[in-house]
């Protein structure tokens, strides 16, 4: 009784009191999720998926009449493919969770060992199932693809050469891990992220946080720090280490990854046909706190000094280029990454009550 | 002379007896809770390296084999102290197991593991097997149907200690006046079915701050009390309940409703239980022995330990009064001093690795290091933050960094606020050795930005 009647009493006090209503009482999960699945996540898997199909037609055209002007094609279908898997690959859960890696790790990874590759190519080892990661996906194909100039281009030697077998089931490999994610995504499991709506371990809002983080760390730390020479232990810089080396559109992925990331936190949808500038997204999930306007403010403050950063890289030229020419420029954009971080990994996780690890654990 | 003689008052051992039970079935549920859920690769087997108690740097954990040998013994001995078998032996083992398996790793320490491991090393000193257990039923000399009160008291003592304590935490101006963190973690319940609007309401974090730090300051008085005992031990259950709904807390609201049965006087007890086996047609009775302790005495030495275990469970987790700043932002004496659910707080820590001979340069990458888990907790915690720089200069002496600076860029928010400067960024880690005294490389909550 005692009890009650301090509850009673407090529930008098507060209501009676001043104290703004909370305005994340007006915040809707779902709508997010729902939003996130259908605009972004989806659109952007069915947009890697034709990219690719458009590269693998071409690959397969180019098996029957080799030219010159295929491979450029190729090249062109390749760079679009590169580009949309920059606003695709944060989404790295959920049905992109194989039981060999995700996809990211499955079809992301660069550089490529190309001593690994050649040897698999020799042995025609096609199979993929194994955990050299660095010999398939996206920036194998690259390597095969950009690797020689058009004049000694070595696909062209031999239309029935291992190269080109090699290539098509990169590409293949490349169709059906995206096809699956995209398949479960359009099956069912949109509807388990929607309606997952809490912010413990394992809810769709935690698994898209720490997918987003994560795609964060991947673009300040390997797509900028290990080419740049800053990771602890290298002795210089590495540019065959930036991501799209042999294609040269090292700085084109930054400026992508940068922008995806940026569109997603503000809940754009860059595909949508409904609208390209307006959804929902952590932005307007942080608005909702009451505390939450001076973290965006802050946040968009220091996306705008990355983007100022990345706008004055030269898009047409290589990172690989920069690192040699233009290094201080190059560590001004890692500083601004770097400063960035703890917005998103520790402020943002803060306020929202998310869990930022993976799996659950007690807590007291 | 009279307080000594109430504390060794002869009193039934049925509380005991029961506390053992289910104290044993607790841990061994709790052990198989944590194997089941794959927890033994997740925090012990996975991580590359692991964060050590101060002062227990020697123990460290073994290889996979003995990490489950070590399980199945835990298993094994909590069982044989939930049925009284071989308790003496058994409730050492399960102490030892139990604390030894904490202290693998710090960044993984929780309250309630502290509070069992307290209790099962109170009870290593406790002769709980002296009723329903199998040693009593096989060995009748062990059979003590009267105990001395202190040995109630004492755990009585125990778990008053968590509950004031953690409510004299609450008592400061975030968790009171702005209901902090309870008005950033309770909308995130926002999505729950009936009550998920009244979670989103302001109001609703205020209810549960002052709810919660009155609960916690009050209920050892009002269990203690006899005519509001059965009340208390209600809101018990109900708090411990919406907590463990609400938050990610795992066993400890289980922990927290066993351990208040020591609260209860043995017939209320006795009666209880009978209540709940009349379902199966069967009663618990216990046998009276009045004739062999009718009064008992306290040994000055076992005096002199109950003051000192006392005063040490009192005075220690005060410690932080003898550090300058906020505990909630240095964290320095934070630990063992029951501050539960008390503050949301998270950060990011950017190690650089400097030769100083060679001016060569590094950054690191924690994932490469840590679990995620590790590097939440190692962000916020300044001790952690130093050992793991040493663990960092350790390594990279022998691999390229022979005279390691390592600096750290850390960033910390606390209850939702802005985030600021945690460590002195100029400040070398690797030259720093933690001890007990104050951290002065700790920057003050917003001082830098």
């Amino acid at each position: 009784m005692k009890y009650i009647l301090v509850i009673l009493i407090l529930l008098q006090f507060s209501c009676t009191g001043n104290a703004p209503s909370n305005p994340d009482s007006q915040f809707d999960r779902t709508r997010m999720l729902d939003f996130t699945a259908k605009q972004i996540i989806i659109p952007m898997y069915a947009d890697v998926l034709s990219h690719s199909y458009t590269l693998d037609s071409l690959c397969a055209n180019f098996m029957l009449q080799p030219n010159e002007t295929m491979v450029i094609e190729m090249r062109q279908a390749w760079r679009s493919l590169a580009i949309s898997w920059q606003y695709c690959s944060m989404f790295d859960f959920g049905p992109a969770e194989f039981s060999d890696g995700t996809l990211f790790e499955n079809i992301g990874i660069y550089p490529v060992s190309v001593t690994k590759m050649i040897s698999k190519i020799e042995t025609k080892d096609t199979l993929f199932a194994n955990f050299d990661r660095d010999t398939r996906g996206i920036y194998a194909i690259e390597y095969l693809l950009f690797n020689d100039s058009l004049n000694t281009y070595k696909l062209l030697t031999n239309k029935a050469n291992n190269d080109v077998i090699y290539l098509k089931k990169l590409i293949q490999h490349v169709i059906i891990k995206v096809q699956t994610v995209h398949n479960a995504w359009i099956n069912g499991y949109s509807q388990t992220f929607i309606q997952n709506t809490g912010v413990q371990a394992g809810s769709s809002i935690s698994e898209l946080y720490n997918s987003f983080v994560h795609s964060y760390e991947l673009m300040k730390n390997y797509q900028c720090g290990l080419p740049f020479g800053l990771k602890v232990g290298q002795v210089s810089t590495e540019p065959t280490k930036t991501e799209g080396f042999y294609s040269g559109i090292s700085t084109e992925l930054l400026y992508h990854h940068n922008q995806a990331l940026l569109y997603f936190w503000r809940g754009y949808a860059r595909l949508s046909p409904l609208s390209s500038l307006s959804g929902i997204g952590f932005k307007e999930y942080l608005l909702s706190i009451a505390t939450g306007k001076q973290l965006v403010e802050d946040t968009e403050y220091q996306w705008e000094q990355i983007s100022k950063q990345i706008s004055l890289l030269d898009r047409s030229i290589p990172l690989s280029v920069m690192i040699d020419q233009k290094m201080p420029i190059l560590l001004d954009v890692f500083t601004e990454l770097s400063k960035h971080t703890h917005f998103l990994k520790s402020d943002m996780s803060s306020l929202l009550g998310i869990s930022i690890t993976y799996t659950s654990n007690d807590g007291d | 002379m009279q307080f000594l003689q109430s504390l060794s008052a002869p009193v039934s051992s049925v509380s005991l007896g029961i506390f053992r039970i289910s104290f044993g079935a607790l841990i061994l549920l709790s052990t198989i809770r944590f194997i089941a859920l794959g927890w033994i690769e997740e925090q012990i087997i996975k991580p590359k390296i692991h964060f050590q108690y101060y002062g227990f740097e020697w123990i460290t954990v073994p290889s996979a084999f003995y990490v489950y040998i070590l399980y199945s013994v835990l298993i094994i001995a909590s069982f044989c102290v939930m049925i009284g078998y071989k308790y003496r032996i058994m409730s050492v083992l399960l102490f030892l197991a139990f604390t030894y398996t904490e202290l693998w790793d710090i960044s993984y320490y929780l309250n309630h593991y502290y509070a069992v491991s307290l209790c099962s090393f109170l009870l290593c000193f406790l002769p709980a097997h002296c009723i329903f257990s199998v040693d009593s039923t096989s060995k009748p000399s062990i059979y003590q149907a009267l105990i001395p009160r202190y040995y109630i008291l004492l755990l009585q003592f125990q778990i008053a200690i968590i509950y004031l304590y953690a409510g004299i935490a609450k008592i400061q101006y975030d968790w009171l006046i702005e209901a902090l963190p309870l008005s950033l973690w309770l909308p995130s319940h926002g999505d729950m079915p009936i009550i998920g609007n009244v979670l989103s309401a302001r109001w609703t974090a205020y209810v549960f701050s002052w709810f919660g730090m009155l609960y916690d300051c009050t209920i050892p008085l009002f269990l203690s009390i006899q005519t509001t005992r059965i009340y208390a031990y209600i809101a018990v259950i109900c708090f411990h309940t919406i907590t463990g709904i609400l938050f990610q807390i795992g066993v400890f609201p289980l922990v927290m409703i066993v351990l208040t049965l020591i609260f209860f006087p043995p017939e209320q007890l006795l009666q209880i239980i009978n209540r709940t086996l009349t379902v199966f047609n069967t009663s618990v009775k216990v046998r009276a022995d009045i004739t062999k302790y009718t009064s008992f005495s306290i040994h000055p030495i076992i005096y002199g330990s109950l003051i000192a275990y006392c005063l040490f469970q009192l005075l220690f987790p005060f410690r932080y009064v003898l550090y300058p700043g906020n505990v909630f932002w240095t964290e320095q004496g934070y630990r063992f001093g029951w501050r539960v659910m008390l503050i949301e707080k998270s950060g990011y820590t950017q190690f650089t690795i400097k030769d100083s001979l060679t001016g060569k340069k590094g950054i690191i990458d924690n994932a490469e290091w840590l679990t995620d888990h590790q590097e939440k907790q190692m962000s916020m915690q300044p001790d952690l933050i130093v050992q793991f720089a040493h663990t960092l200069s350790t390594y990279y002496q022998k691999n390229g960094y022979t005279h390691p600076i390592i600096t750290a860029d850390s960033w910390i928010t606390l209850n939702g606020r802005k985030s600021y400067r945690f460590i002195d960024p100029s400040i070398n880690l690797a030259s720093i050795n933690d001890s007990w005294f104050h951290k002065e490389w700790i920057l003050s909550e917003g001082v830098s930005k």
